[in-house]
């Protein structure tokens, strides 16, 4: 149950092929770290925490790998993008993968698992006011995604 | 609280009434940013709709698959290291016992046991510990020197990355296998023969050798050296150590 939402979060922020690798890698780690496992909190947040870092660890290591060895890994294929879901699904998730990582982070986390701005800033180690704006951004550019695919009415401050 | 401000805050939130006592009463009071919340609302709920979509169930069974295949090998490798640690503690244990004899024994003696520390040695030759290495245990020690040397297990860490790199989540994980099999092979205890050909021919039976050179088979000829040469590496680690444990 949990697995599978650490499973969607892993998605989002790699695409399919990068989250079974660091899905399995973060329950890995949850199986190795049970003992530290406050009971009486929430389980799926501590695993999406896990898998937070994991991804973290993933990216620094793929960045500094194409540092350190650009020409082999030139010279084999890159994977294939997703372009799963409908017109509009496939507009959206292609717009989340070009968000910065941190906006990506919050929006996986706030939109996709529903957690709550405390929750999402705990597990990525920033307040809850950044939190918020990073969101506020992200949410700028999916807006707009989703106005030219599905135009929703709206109302206009003053 | 302004409506700029109302706005902003409203962005930054998720479906459902806003947490802030003051947004919501700015929310009573102005139709126009009532109405937005309401649009926001509305868009939540189609990009909470698309991204908490669960995966398929069959990249879900994929990622068992292989957690459960990787825990597995964890789980052996903890066994045969938690072997290790007994057999470390029950040998300390053995000479603490040695030590405190010979203490008791020294001073119980009337000569303080001088005739015992200065007299030769009693001879060992037909102990099982003075005994020749087999042939298992030599030919272990030469395969871990080797394993060490060539850095096998760098190796297989960097073909690792390739793959994941590549996309090619076989490889991968053919590669993390083989790294766990010859992070057993290291551990491995040549004063132990029967033990360690056990775990050797399970190397045999698990068909990781056959699984290395598959990915070795398919990849292609115009791939960079330095990852045909690991897989080569890999491949003649594992087939040295299934000969030895196939070796009567």
């Amino acid at each position: 149950m949990h697995g599978r939402a650490v499973l969607g979060f892993l998605e989002g922020m790699s695409g399919p092929v990068d989250a079974e690798d660091l899905a399995q890698e973060t329950l890995l780690q949850a199986f190795r770290r049970i003992g530290t496992f406050a009971t009486g909190t929430d389980f799926r947040a501590w695993l999406l925490t896990i898998a937070y870092h994991a991804r973290v660890h993933a990216l620094r290591r793929k960045r500094a790998l194409v540092a350190q060895d650009f020409a082999v890994l030139a010279s084999v294929p890159a994977p294939a993008a997703a372009t799963e879901g409908t017109g509009l699904e496939a507009a959206v998730r292609s717009g989340l993968a070009a968000l910065p990582e941190d906006q990506k982070t919050v929006v996986l986390l706030r939109l996709g698992q529903g957690l709550s701005h405390a929750e999402i800033a705990r597990i990525t180690g920033t307040e809850e006011a950044t939190v918020r704006w990073r969101l506020f951004r992200a949410r700028r550019v999916l807006q707009k995604l989703l106005k030219e695919w599905a135009p929703i009415g709206k109302g206009s401050g003053t | 609280m302004n409506c700029e401000e109302a706005q902003v805050y409203l962005e930054g939130c998720g479906a459902g009434p806003p947490d802030d006592g003051a947004v919501a009463e700015h929310l009573r009071q102005c139709t126009a940013c009532a109405q937005y919340a309401a649009s926001l609302a509305a868009e939540n709920r189609i990009l909470e709709e698309m991204l908490s979509r669960p995966p398929s169930e069959a990249q879900w069974q994929r990622v068992k698959a292989g957690f459960n295949g990787r825990m597995a090998l964890e789980l052996a490798w903890r066994g045969r290291r938690l072997q290790a640690v007994w057999a470390v503690a029950a040998a300390a244990a053995v000479v603490l016992c040695l030590g405190a004899g010979f203490l008791a024994y020294r001073h119980l003696r009337p000569d303080g046991g001088k005739e015992l520390v200065s007299g030769r040695a009693p001879s060992r030759s037909g102990g099982p510990a003075s005994q020749a290495p087999n042939s298992l245990a030599s030919g272990l020690a030469r395969l871990q020197e080797e394993v060490r040397s060539k850095q096998v297990l760098d190796e297989l860490e960097q073909l690792q990355i390739v793959f994941r790199e590549a996309g090619d989540a076989d490889g991968r994980s053919v590669a993390e296998d083989a790294e766990l099999y010859v992070e057993r092979i290291l551990s491995l205890d040549g004063s132990h023969p029967e033990q360690a050909s056990e775990i050797l021919a399970g190397i045999k039976a698990a068909g990781i050798h056959g699984r290395v050179q598959k990915v070795k088979e398919s990849i292609a000829d115009d791939a960079p050296a330095p990852l045909r040469a690991s897989l080569e590496l890999a491949a003649a680690t594992l087939d040295k150590a299934i000969f030895l444990g196939t070796e009567k």
